[in-house]
């Protein structure tokens, strides 16, 4: 390690940060990091029972006329198929997310149909699609079996699970930009700064308690607390420092979300997707303590 | 965590990664703050959550005003529970029944109120009341919160019939 310069007072010179180099890290932090992909393939797996959850029931291929829309559910059910087993895993979870996300911008904006154009759905789609471009493949999957075998006919050792997490890095922008900008829009609009909005939903949604409704400042404490903690997911979950007092109240956020709203699959996505703000390797290892697996033979010990 | 060399690979991946950060980062700035209607917040995604639940949601006083000038504000939920409950046990209305929580089973059609519907809903109490008359005061939810919709409306409830 370079020796540090100090002064008279035996001090060391404050830190310079430069534009410079904040963009260098961020450029080597997004497209530049080879890590673990054990947290890409159990994304990879979540997000199939999650399509499966939100568009099986409408990709059947008995309801068509055995035009196009049956050839598009074939391919819907063997791509996912393929994508939940691992098999040619960054292949077709390519052609699922490109699946998923014409559910939203084909069928949704395109054609109209209105249930497709909500939140959960361009989140299933730009998940899978950014889990395309994660090494998906190299662990819990078909083609990591297939290919350690080849390993071990071949004598050498088995690949190792790794790869360049860029489509995490691409995630985690997604949910940092998420939680940014609505934060940003209920902060810009007095209905929900007020309570009245958050009242009024309860009031919809839960009509039979009456009069409990009626006191507003519930809901207005409810609100603040909403978009302070928004706030905070989106400037502390994406740093180690802070994520680890933010990865509760975020979980119990969606966790509210999903008892109380009708938000779909929005929020059982969302918590699932927290695994790309985790440190690759700390979730290898974590799954490697898990299963017994002694330190001295961990692939991605803890750094010194 | 190693880092990888400059290679063709990693200019492509470098593109990719800026235009998709770019479109996350900017697309809700120009739906949201700039272009907020239309495609174009669908397309740019906007970040609005539950932007139409809730919206035209009324929200009722109703206020018994007896005879003698007193003036009751009116729990339209306990009032009409007991003519609910009764209601349950003819054969017209035996599709209500459930094994629930009574409280819980009724279901939302009863209670929610629509806009325009308050003069219905004094009407069901009046039925159950009797007597003087109700005052309706509501509100209703928009974008801009609660906003005053019916004031001081009042039903007379005449005998067997309430009459405006």
């Amino acid at each position: 390690m370079a020796k540090v310069r100090r002064n008279s007072k035996g001090k060391a010179p404050a830190p310079q940060f430069s534009l410079g180099a904040l963009w260098r890290q961020f450029i080597a932090w997004g497209v530049e990091t080879v890590a673990s992909s054990r947290s890409s393939a159990l994304i990879r797996i979540g997000l199939v029972f999650v399509i499966w959850a939100r568009f099986a029931a409408a990709a059947r291929p008995w309801d068509s006329d055995f035009g196009w829309p049956t050839l598009f559910s074939l391919v819907f059910f063997v791509a996912t198929v393929a994508m939940l087993i691992g098999y040619k895993a960054r292949i077709s979870t390519f052609v699922t997310g490109v699946l998923a996300i014409s559910f939203y911008y084909f069928f949704g904006v395109v054609l109209g149909h209105e249930p497709y154009t909500h939140h959960h759905t361009y989140w299933i789609g730009i998940a899978t699609l950014f889990c395309a471009l994660t090494p998906c493949d190299k662990s819990y999957s078909l083609d990591r079996w297939l290919a350690v075998r080849q390993a071990r006919k071949e004598g050498r050792q088995p690949p190792r699970e790794e790869g360049n997490v860029w489509g995490l890095r691409l995630i985690v922008v997604q949910l940092t930009m998420m939680y940014f900008w609505t934060a940003i829009d209920k902060l810009r609009n007095y209905d929900f700064v007020s309570g009245e909005r958050l009242q009024s939903i309860f009031m919809t949604r839960y009509v039979h308690f009456g009069h409990w409704l009626e006191w507003l400042w519930p809901f207005i404490v409810m609100s603040w607390i909403v978009i302070l903690l928004e706030f905070a997911l989106a400037f502390g979950m994406p740093f180690r420092a802070t994520q680890r007092y933010l990865v509760i109240p975020g979980l119990l956020l969606h966790g509210f979300f999903f008892a109380l709203l009708p938000v779909g699959t929005y929020s059982i996505t969302i918590v699932l997707l927290y695994l790309a703000y985790f440190d690759p390797n700390q979730v290898h290892r974590v799954i490697d303590e898990l299963s017994g697996v002694p330190p001295s033979r961990m692939a991605f010990r803890p750094p010194a | 965590m190693t880092a990888q060399r400059m290679t063709w690979q990693h200019w492509v991946r470098l593109s990719v990664f800026l235009i998709f950060t770019a479109f996350m980062t900017f697309g809700p700035f120009y739906s949201q703050l700039i272009h907020s209607n239309g495609a174009s917040r669908i397309l740019f995604r906007s970040w609005t959550m539950f932007s139409a639940f809730g919206l035209g949601t009324v929200d009722v006083r109703f206020t018994h005003v007896r005879d003698d000038g007193t003036e009751v504000v009116l729990d339209r939920y306990e009032t009409l529970k007991d003519a609910y409950e009764k209601s349950k046990r003819g054969p017209r209305h035996r599709w209500f029944y459930s094994n629930w929580s009574k409280w819980k089973s009724i279901p939302l059609q009863f209670w929610s109120i629509r806009p325009g519907e308050e003069a219905l809903h004094a009407k069901r109490l009046c039925e159950v009341l009797g007597t003087g008359s109700i005052r309706i005061d509501s509100r209703i939810a928009t974008r801009h919160g609660w906003v005053p919709a019916v004031k001081d409306e009042v039903i007379r409830c005449d005998g067997e019939s309430a009459t405006e």
